[in-house]
């Protein structure tokens, strides 16, 4: 990879604020920017407002004030269709997953496609042998080759099995930045590590630009190139990994750093969700 | 496991009844109420004593059943059947447009969305029975009428139930959609319809269940039928005649209620 | 190798596409064919609807403006429709419930029993009340009374099916550690499914009480009391504006019934 390459902004915010309703703002005034192939973790306790920044930036949340870029695109600036493709190329995950349950697994990744679906098509839930080609090839990139799975309604699978194939459904999209809401909280221990390992390596092969929610303090410092911190709806802190002292982690989350720890191991106890 | 009724007979114990001012306040209206309406509708035992000998002598009229009488009934039922099929293929048409400007989360703006939950509102307001006499002023005596009144009447209940099936979608789904830059129409057909649907479905088949029921009931409004022969029947004393209608229409609900419970497994 | 796999999944799906579109046509097929064949025997036509629109509008123009000055009269009647429901909820709890204790597979004595409970539930339940009433009526006279009856009889059908559906789905477990404990059969009953189902049974029996008041408005047609005896006095002298003040007391009345039953189920759960 060249550095230069590396170089190039990928995302940029400035200024931005969201305030829900007449509330105070969930989050104030916040300017960064993220470089191509960049791994950002967005850490800070519940409600500091982690979710609505993500959901800034492919505007599923529309700012109160300030801009968003993606890749040089100015979302504000874009009509209601140009925002649409703009999103094509926005790949996002969640941590419920998100997938229709009632519909086969192939489907679910093909959904990937809607933003670029031909209108008949999409009425006739017809898409194209080509869409079936790549969403399987996402899906034997998100790690599921067991195509016994394939034509299996999402229900039916594991929880890990179902981030892999929201991580498909992204895939499929050719995204240039991931977005992705607290992957990883609702799977056990050991799916954690894999659903991370994988969203790593499938950023780092093709230049990715990943910005993370995360509630687990040593997974983000294994895996994170930066680290951002909230706190109040500002950032309270910026820098890679190693810079994240106890000192740091105190200020943020406002209490001991080995309590959180606790507080986390207590987390991954909890059965995760269905 | 033994502990179970122990753990019940701690339950109740723990649960039993305190008598405060409030709940005593509450059980005297209850009292009040319920001795009203006894007096209002003229229950007593004696009205039951009075009354239980007329019933006996109507059910031995009835007996035995006028059996010639059936093959006449033929064409009642199978208007009764159809009465009972087209109202609710309409009527699930229908509902389909209103139930999703009825919903919040998919309606396109307030000003939609308020009045055609009034209209609902409207529609199941009053019985089908209510709706049919009026629209035997506008469309005459016969099957139309009751059908239009059933239509209007499951308009507006299944158009309220899909309402609120559709506003009790998992939204996870939409915003992944969305998320991925499918547009408004895409994101409802792909994300909400498929959660939608087999309630939909199960909707419709109740439906129709309760419209074959009830369409026997707007006999009495001249909508034709079994009812209407049960009516007629009843109302000129030729109570044998009636008794081989009311068997004819108890198998006839039967079967159709052990069909829908049969189709409506396969859907889920 | 990825295509190779591509290719087999893809055959799968165009032929689970095609199976599933010969079943969508052949249901859709069926279905219209029997919606249409029904349009005919009903003499369904949408021509036929607006010709009878200025009808429906000359009905509107003459409902309009309601008299209110009945209302006062209409209070009584609109009372009555109420208690008939109120009565015809409470009584049928007494005989549904040991009926549906007949009934269910695990409470009843023997098989046969169920059996035979469940015909009579049944048949309670499948003939509509405005029946009940229409028969109750020319027994014994008219009035509130049959009217009484008859929703008495079909609501104890349908919450005998009700309380009898809530009673199989109790967990066998409990009853059988009770059995075990060697409690007597009325004990079980009422230690160990009586709590279980109670919740359920409470949540049926306000969805029969919302169900009769509503059928309450429409005995008096049969002459079986109630504000439907108004209405119908109302639309067969033509008196329009009166019965336009009727069906709108009729819906507020059970709009609020609505609201009333959705509190109370909300207290329940
Ligand atoms: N749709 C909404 N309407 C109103 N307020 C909202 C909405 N979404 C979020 N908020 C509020 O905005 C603030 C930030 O919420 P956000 O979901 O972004 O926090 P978060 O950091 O993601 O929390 P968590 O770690 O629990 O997911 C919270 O106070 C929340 O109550
Ligand atoms: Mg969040």
């Amino acid at each position: 990879m060249n550095i230069e390459a590396d170089q190039t902004t990928m995302v940029e915010v400035r200024n931005l604020t969201k305030a829900y309703g007449s509330s105070a703002p969930a989050i104030e005034d916040i300017s960064l920017s993220f470089k191509k192939g960049e791994f950002i973790v967005l850490l800070g306790p519940s409600g500091v407002g982690k979710s609505t920044l993500l959901r800034c930036l492919n505007f599923l949340v529309r700012p109160t004030s300030g801009i968003v870029k993606i890749n040089g695109q100015e979302l504000g600036a874009l009509s209601k269709k140009g925002l649409l493709q703009a999103r094509h190329h926005i790949g996002m995950i969640f941590q419920e997953f998100n997938l229709v349950n009632r519909m086969s697994v192939l489907m679910n990744v093909m959904c990937g496609r809607l933003g670029t679906l031909g209108t008949w098509r999409a009425l006739t839930y017809n898409f194209s042998p080509e869409d079936h080609e790549a969403a399987v090839r996402a899906l034997v990139r998100a790690g599921l080759e067991d195509q016994e799975l394939y034509l299996r309604r999402a229900d039916t699978l594991s929880g890990g099995q179902k981030q892999r194939v929201a991580i498909a459904r992204m895939l499929i999209q050719e995204p240039k930045v991931i977005l992705a809401d607290e992957p990883i909280a609702s799977l056990d221990v050991m799916m954690r590590a894999q659903i991370m390992d994988l969203i790593k390596d499938i950023a780092q092969r093709d230049g990715l630009t990943v910005v993370m929610s995360l509630h687990q303090l040593d997974v983000a410092k294994n895996y994170a190139d930066r680290i951002i911190a909230l706190a109040q709806g500002q950032v309270t802190f910026d820098g890679p990994p190693n810079e994240l002292t106890d000192a740091v982690i105190e200020r943020v989350f406002n209490k001991p750093a080995d309590e959180i720890d606790e507080e986390q191991t207590v987390e991954i106890t909890e059965a995760p969700a269905e | 496991m033994s502990n179970g009724p122990v753990l019940n007979e701690a339950a109740l114990r723990a649960g039993a009844f305190k008598m405060t001012p409030l709940r005593m306040g509450v059980m005297l209206i209850a009292v009040g109420v319920y001795w009203t309406s006894i007096k209002g509708t003229e229950m007593s035992i004696q009205e039951f004593v009075t009354g239980f000998p007329a019933i006996v002598d109507l059910l031995r009229q009835m007996f035995p059943p006028d059996w010639a009488y059936l093959k006449r009934l033929g064409w009642p039922v199978i208007e009764t059947l159809q009465i009972g099929i087209i109202s609710t293929v309409v009527a699930s048409i229908l509902a389909l447009p209103m139930a999703f400007l009825a919903a919040k989360n998919v309606s396109p703006h307030p000003i939609v969305y308020l009045p055609v939950r009034l209209f609902l509102t409207v529609c199941r307001g009053v019985s089908e029975i209510i709706w049919a006499l009026l629209f035997v002023v506008a469309v005459g005596l016969g099957p139309f009428a009751g059908v239009i009144a059933l239509i209007i009447y499951c308009v507006g209940v299944i158009g309220k139930l899909l309402a609120e099936a559709v506003e009790a979608v998992d939204p996870g789904p939409l915003e992944a959609m969305s998320a991925a830059g499918a547009s408004r129409w895409k994101v409802f057909l792909y994300g909400a319809w498929p959660q939608v649907l087999p309630l939909y479905l199960s909707y419709c088949l109740y439906y129709w269940d309760h419209n074959t029921r009830q369409a026997v009931v707007l006999g009495f409004v001249g909508a034709g039928g079994v009812g209407y022969a049960l009516f007629f029947n009843i109302s000129t004393y030729y109570f044998e005649k009636a008794m081989m209608a009311m068997i004819v229409l108890v198998l006839m609900i039967v079967v159709i209620d052990r069909f829908c419970l049969y189709l409506r497994q396969k859907i889920i | 190798m990825t295509i190779a796999v591509a290719s087999g999944v893809l055959d799968a799906v165009i032929e689970e596409r095609r199976v599933s579109r010969r079943q969508y046509a052949i249901i859709g097929m069926v279905v219209f064919a029997a919606a249409l064949w029904s349009a005919w025997g009903t003499e369904f036509n949408v021509p036929k609807l607006m010709e009878g629109l200025p009808h429906i509008y000359a009905l509107g123009e003459r409902m309009l403006p309601p008299d209110f000055s009945i209302l006062k009269d209409l209070a009584g009647p609109m009372i009555e429709t109420l208690e008939m429901a109120l009565l015809g909820t409470t009584i049928p709890i007494f005989f549904a419930l040991p009926l549906a204790f007949l009934a269910a597979v695990n409470t009843a004595p023997n098989p046969l029993v169920s059996i035979i409970v469940r015909l009579f539930i049944g048949i309670f339940r499948t003939v509509p009340e405005l029946i009940w009433a229409m028969v109750l009526v020319t027994a014994v006279g008219l009035g509130p009374f049959p009217g009484v009856l008859a929703l008495v009889l079909h609501t104890i059908g349908g919450l005998g099916k009700f309380y009898y559906e809530a009673i199989e789905s109790t967990d066998p477990g409990v009853m059988e550690a009770m059995q075990a404990a060697g409690a007597s059969r009325f004990k079980v009953i009422w230690y160990g499914v009586m709590p279980n189902v109670l919740p359920v049974m409470m949540s049926s029996t306000l969805f029969y009480w919302e169900y009769n008041n509503r059928a309450s408005t429409v005995l008096g047609l049969v002459g079986a009391g109630g504000i439907g005896l108004a209405l119908t006095h109302a639309l067969q002298d033509f008196r329009y504006p009166e019965v336009v003040t009727c069906l709108i007391l009729i819906v507020l009345i059970l709009v609020i019934i609505d609201r009333i039953s959705a509190f109370l189920r909300g207290k329940i759960i």
